[in-house]
This record gives structure tokens, sequence and C-alpha cells, in this order.
């Protein structure tokens, strides 16, 4: 009887053995799906061309010259805040997370370029791209 | 944060898959018969079916009286439904129990060291292949997991069950999903999908345990039915354990298929055990789980009535071949065994399921027309049959030898016992032979002539149902074959020879395990979350209704796009593949297609102003040069692989 009793214990130990496998391996693929999600959103840069649209627009093609510029913050990696400036003035911003400074030099390039030369062909205009950390200019890149 | 969103999902889980089932099956099992009949790994298994059944039945009934369907009514009808059963358990049920001895135990109940350690090494085994493989896809994107995901976010965003207008989707495909997003509050677009699917196809594993056990006991020892029923979870477990209807299925987003590959076994089993211990409650169990398999999925409901049916006429013969045709005492034998399943039980369950079924929700797919197109002579090439070479790939060349073999054993330990003086327990014997021969042949036919049976319904649809007979009989058989050369050579000689049917099984099984891990895109999480990320920005945007086209052809997880909208099933429109524009029996519309290839064209511009599409979703360099050039239309959004066009 007594051994009875152990082997029933031991279907004991196999059950909640099961369920502890399945609580690990539910945390791990959870937490591994979020970081891939997290890390899937960020690492690339997002452009929304219907500001520059609604403003060309706006100013029926009026302007001397487009710039954007893109700035980390100081207190945090990564994240940067890309700006829009309509004749040396900033009409747009917005903050995207940017994986690397290879990603970040690439931003505006030549789809800007092309972008605004379908509205307007006759506009002179130049792509700035700012790289600053530690409160010091790394790169400057100017197209035009 | 992310330790309070894991504990939400714990606690979600546990309800939706556990918690209800555990109180009913205490409820509809006698105190006696859970502790004498029914094993832990059993207990376990009842208590997930159960708890996949309580949940659809509960919500469909919540959602007939219009109350919301949401998390906290959700929380509470689950809470509700588990304290009644718990309080019938506690004041009806009596408490009485012979000693604990050996006798009174299931044998599943008593495990030796060895075959402990040697279960939970392929348990978390089995574990370990498909959660690699899965990991690699956590990040939700296949087409069939994007379309069903859509129902269940219909279910958590509105509150209320969908009118779904067309028989591919049957409501319990959805709402156990619905109901722990729901609880969890976690985003559809999380790991949460994959990881059910995983639990369900975990459970339908021990389902083969169970099932493989009970159909062996009947014409082997104990000791090697729980071999054989081992083994069944490592070929299940871990041979071919990539290819569908295994882990693929569950990456792919499989639902039904899934949920059904748990329930057939499952069915099996409960109705074995109802013959075997002569059980009215393991009866009920398989009425209740029968219900739950109709409302879950069509074809492996269509597979289950079709095995089922081969099962009665075949078993109808070897009864009166094994009876030697004495009608009368086959006809008492038929009778005391089928009156099991009209018990007050059974007959309750049997009512409550008719009255749900007629009055409060029917499947979308039980009606003459949808009967219609899956019955009938196959015509498309599709349809008509495997050839036996795909059959034997698609089962996996090992399990299809051994089976073969097995169902020779099957068959001459039924001629041998035929000879024999027959004892009480042959009626369950014959049954058990039916089940497994029937099950096996009549998948096979399905996939093979499907013409005889009438059957229109794509065969590799039904050859993934394949695996699960030729798993259980190439594992019983090579019990028997290990049994076999034991009693015929030295014990050396014996091992040897058994290492030898298992290591090819090694070899054949995890080839294909190693060649599914090979070729994974990298930067496939990365393009799939830029997808979702352009189709948040376009859902928060533009207007309601604006129309969008997204592609379909080289757009990562495009089909997810929609969850984003939740305008309509078929909002946004798709570009799909090439070939499904080429159907030479029925016309098909062509100006998804040629919105993307041909946007300038005089049949480009007539199809964007009869959809009024405004907004072209489309991977990076892929068909959008012709959007570049043309002043017809402006990118408004650009990201590392996802452009989108606007109309001007």
């Amino acid at each position: 009887m007594n051994t009875t009793i152990k082997k029933v214990r031991r279907v004991n130990i196999i059950i909640s053995s099961i369920f502890a496998i399945l609580v690990i391996i539910v945390g791990i693929l959870f937490i591994f799906g979020e970081y891939k999600i997290e890390t899937g959103k960020s690492g690339y840069t997002t452009i929304f061309f219907e500001n520059l649209e609604s403003t060309v627009n706006s100013k029926n093609g009026n302007f001397d010259s487009l710039s954007f510029s893109i700035n980390n913050f100081e207190d945090q990696d990564n994240i940067y805040k890309i700006s829009i400036f309509i004749n040396g003035e900033e009409f747009d911003s917005f903050e995207r997370k940017i994986a690397s400074k290879k990603d970040a030099t690439i931003i505006p390039g030549v789809e800007m370029r092309e972008k605004v030369a379908s509205i307007n062909s006759e506009i002179d205009y130049e792509v700035e791209v700012k790289w600053k950390k530690n409160k010091e200019k790394i790169q400057k890149k100017i197209i035009k | 944060m992310i330790l309070i969103e894991l504990i939400k999902l714990y606690t979600s889980l546990f309800l939706a898959f556990f918690v209800p089932g555990y109180f009913l099956m205490r409820a509809i099992f006698s105190f006696t018969e859970l502790k004498e009949k029914v094993s832990a790994i059993e207990k376990l298994v009842i208590t997930f079916g159960l708890s996949v059944a309580s949940v659809n039945f509960l919500v469909i009934i919540i959602n007939h009286f219009d109350i919301p369907i949401t998390a906290l009514s959700s929380f509470l009808v689950i809470t509700i439904f588990s304290f009644l059963f718990f309080l019938v358990e506690k004041f009806f049920e009596p408490k009485k129990s012979k000693a604990d001895t050996k006798e009174n135990k299931s044998p599943l109940q008593r495990f030796s060291k060895k075959q402990i350690y040697l279960f939970l090494t392929i348990f978390v085994f089995a574990v370990v292949v498909r959660s690699f493989y899965v990991a690699e896809g956590i990040v939700p994107e296949t087409t069939d997991l994007g379309h069903h995901m859509y129902w269940s976010k219909y279910i958590a965003d509105f509150g209320e069950l969908p009118n779904y207008g067309m028989p591919d989707f049957i409501i319990g495909e959805h709402i156990v999903f619905a109901v722990v997003i729901l609880i969890s509050g976690i985003s559809f677009v999380s790991a949460v999908p994959v990881i059910s699917l995983l639990l369900i196809n975990l459970f339908s594993l021990l389902a083969i345990f169970l099932v493989t056990f009970r159909i062996a006991e009947n014409f082997t020892s104990k000791k090697n039915a729980k071999l054989a029923a081992l083994f069944s979870l490592f070929v299940i477990g871990t041979f071919y354990a990539i290819s569908s209807p295994q882990t693929k299925f569950i990456s792919g987003g499989v639902i039904g298929n899934l949920i059904g590959n748990f329930y057939i076994p499952f069915l099996f089993y409960s109705f074995l055990s109802a013959l075997k211990f002569k059980s009215k409650n393991f009866a009920a169990l398989f009425v209740l789980s029968s219900a739950t398999l109709v409302f879950t999925h069509h074809l492996s409901t269509f597979v289950f009535l079709f095995v089922f049916a081969g099962f009665l006429a075949s078993f109808l013969a070897l009864l009166l071949i094994f009876y030697k045709v004495r009608i009368k005492e086959i006809t008492v034998l038929l009778w005391k065994n089928i009156s099991l399943f009209f018990s007050a039980k059974s007959l309750f369950f049997i009512l409550l399921i008719a009255l749900i079924m007629f009055f409060v929700w029917m499947p979308s797919y039980l009606n003459p027309e949808a009967v219609d197109t899956a019955v009938g002579t196959p015509t498309k090439s599709t349809r008509t049959g495997f050839p036996l070479g795909e059959m034997i790939l698609n089962a996996g060349p090992w399990r299809f030898f051994y089976s073969g073999v097995s169902a020779i054993f099957v068959a001459a330990i039924f001629v041998r016992k035929f000879f024999k003086k027959r004892k009480s327990d042959s009626f369950v014997f014959v049954v058990s032979i039916a089940v497994i021969l029937s099950w096996l042949a009549m998948i096979f036919l399905m996939s093979t002539h499907p013409e005889l049976l009438k059957i229109d319904i794509p065969s590799n649809r039904i050859v993934s149902y394949f695996t699960f007979p030729v798993t259980i009989l190439s594992s019983i058989a090579t019990i028997l074959l290990l049994s076999f050369f034991k009693k015929r050579f030295s014990k050396n000689l014996a091992l040897l020879l058994f290492v030898m049917v298992v290591g090819t099984g090694v070899v054949s099984g995890l080839a294909n395990v190693s060649d599914a891990a090979r070729g994974k895109e990298p930067n496939r999480a990365k393009e799939v979350m830029e997808t979702y990320v352009a189709g948040e920005y376009l859902a928060e945007k533009i207007p309601y209704k604006d129309k969008v086209l997204k592609d379909h052809i080289y757009l990562s997880g495009d089909t997810w796009l929609k969850i984003f909208f939740m305008q309509d099933y078929k909002y946004p429109l798709s570009r799909s593949l090439l070939k499904r524009y080429e159907d030479p029996v029925k016309k098909r519309e062509t100006c998804t297609r040629d919105m993307v290839a041909i946007p300038d064209s005089e049949v480009g511009q007539k199809c964007f102003k009869e959809t009024g599409v405004k907004y072209v979703v489309l991977k990076k360099g892929y068909d959008t040069a012709q959007f570049e050039k043309s002043k017809n239309f402006s990118k408004v959004y650009i990201s590392d692989s996802v452009v989108i066009f606007k109309r001007n």
C-alpha cells in the first residue's frame, strides 16, 4: 500500500512538473514576444510626408528653403527629435527612436528631395542632418 | 510592467483553460470515480477539454441575453459558473471511497521513477522543440491567425458575437482567444494568440498519450500499454514535430484544426473510457465534448463523423465475427453499453446543446448550402485525393511503415483472441480494435480516394488528420515488437533490434525538425512590426471608410492590418497571390491586382474610381516604382520596408 501511495505521489509530481514547464515556457515566450515587438517598433525611422505636403500646399510652394534636423535628447539615448524647417523656421517636429547613427544619417535622404521636387521642382531646398551626442556635434551633412 | 502583464496573462490562461473545467469535472464525475479510475494526468486533460467547452458555451449564452462580452462579464461568468459547480460537488456528491490499494487505482496513476523521468524528458523535449520554432515567429503575422484574430477582436471590441455571413468561420475558434485577451488586457498583437495555440497543441499530445493507453490496454498488458502511451508521446511530441499538423499549425494560426486535433483523440478517449468502466459520466463527457467540437471546427467534426461512421460499421462486423453471429447475445451487449450514453447527465447535455443550437447559436456551417459544398463527387484537382507517396511523406515514412506493421499485429491479436475463451472485457477489446483500425482506414480513404466517400474537400486538409492514428499504431507496434524481441531473443539482441527500430524513427523524425529550422528570415519580425506601425498610423489618420488597398504578396503580416481598422472582415482590400486571379471555372475580380500593377493605366484608374481606393500600402521597392513616378499619387508615409501612397 505504501508503494502505491508513493507511486501516486510520483504522478502528482508529473502534474506539478507539467504546470511548472508550462508556466516557464509561457513566461519565456511572452517576454520574448514583447521584446521582439518593442524592438520591431524601433530601429527604423518613419517619415510622415503628409506634414510636408500640407505645408507646401498651404504656402503655395512659396518658400525658399526646406530643411530637416535630427537631434538626440541629452539624457535619452537613441531618442531623437526630427524637425522640419521652412525658411529657417521650425514648422513641425516629431520624436523617434533610432537604433544607430547609420539609421539617422539616411533619414531624409533622396526620397524627401524627390517628394519636394514633385510638388515644386523650382524650390531650392536643403536637407540637413545634425547629429548631437554629449552636447557635441559629431556630424553635419547637407544634401543640395 | 511586464511582470504585471505576465501575471495577468497567467491568470487569464488559468481562468480560460483550467478553472471552469476543473469544477465541472468534479461535478460530472463522482468522487469515487475520480479517485479510483481517473489518474491525475487524465484529470488534467479532462479539465482542459471541459474548460474550453465551458467558456465557449458560457459566452454564447451571455451573448444571447444581450450581456456585453467584456473583461468583467467574462471573469464573472467563469467565476460564478465555477463556484456553482463547486457547490454542486460539495453538497451533492458523496465522498466515499475504498482504501488506496493497487487494485483500485488507474494504471496511469502508478508510475515508476524511470517512467516519470521518461515522461517528463519527452514532454520537455516536445515543448522545447515547439518553442524554438514558435519563438522565431512569435510576433503574430500569419494569414490564418490574422483572419481569426479579427473575429476574436470583434468580440472583444464590440462585446458581442459576430455574424460571420460565411460558413468558413465557427464561433468556437474565436471565443477562447477573446476571453483570454479581454481578461488579461494584453493586445492581440502580442505572443498571446500563439501561446494559447501552443497550449492547445501540448494538450493534444497528452490526449494522444491517454487514448493510446486506453486502446492498447485492451489487447496487451497494462505495462506494455503504459510503455506504448509513453512512446506515443515521444512519437507525436518529437518526430516530425514541426510539420503539419504540429508546430506549423501553431505558428500558422490554424486554430480550428488545432482544437479539433485535441478533441478528436479526447473524444475517442472518453468514448473508450465510458465503455471500459461502464461509466455514464465518461459517456456524458463524450457527449459534451462532441458538441464542443461541433461548435469549434467544421472539418474536424466532419472527419470525426466519417471516422465514427466507419467505426460503427467495422465494429458491428467485427462483433458479429467475434461473437459468431449470436444475435441475442450481441443485442444484450450492445444495449448494455449504448444505454450508458442515455443517462440523465448525457440527456441533460444533449438537451442543453440542442437548445443552444436551435434557439441560441447555430454554427454557421450547418446549412444545406455549406454541407453541399463539402459533400459530392470531387472535381477540382486539389480535392481528388493524395497519391500514396505523398501520404507517406505527410504521415512521416517511419510512422507510416510501423502503423502498417501495427495494423497486422492488431489483426493477428484479434484472430488469436477469437480462438480463445471470451472474457468480460471482450466487448471493449473489439471496440478498441475497431476504433484504431477504422480511424486509420477512414482517413486514409478520405485522403486518397475521396470520390468513394463522396467528399468534396481539399485533400491536403484531410491528410493532416492521418498523423494521429499512425502515431498511435506505430507506437503500439514498437512496444509490441520490443515485447516480441524480449521473448524470442537474448536481452542484448532484443535491445539492439529495438534501438534499430527507434533509431530509424529518430533519424526520419528529427530530420524534419532540423530541415524546418533552416531558412528563417532574421529581419522578419522587424518587417512585420513596420507593417503594423504603418497600419496604426493609417487607422489613426484617415477618415472612417476611406478605402485602403494593401499588398498580400510582398508585405509582411499584411493580413493583420484589418485588426487595426476593425471596419470589416474584408477591409482593407487586398492584392492577392496572382494565381488567385486565374480561375477557369469562376470569373474573379482583378481590380485589386490591377490597381497595384498598373495604377496609371485606364484599367487601373477605372478600378480606383469604382472601388474608391484612396491609399495603397506596399512593401518598399516592390511594385512601388509606378507609384513613385506617377503624378496621380503622393507618398505619404515611408519606413524601412513599408510605403503608403495616397491617391491625389
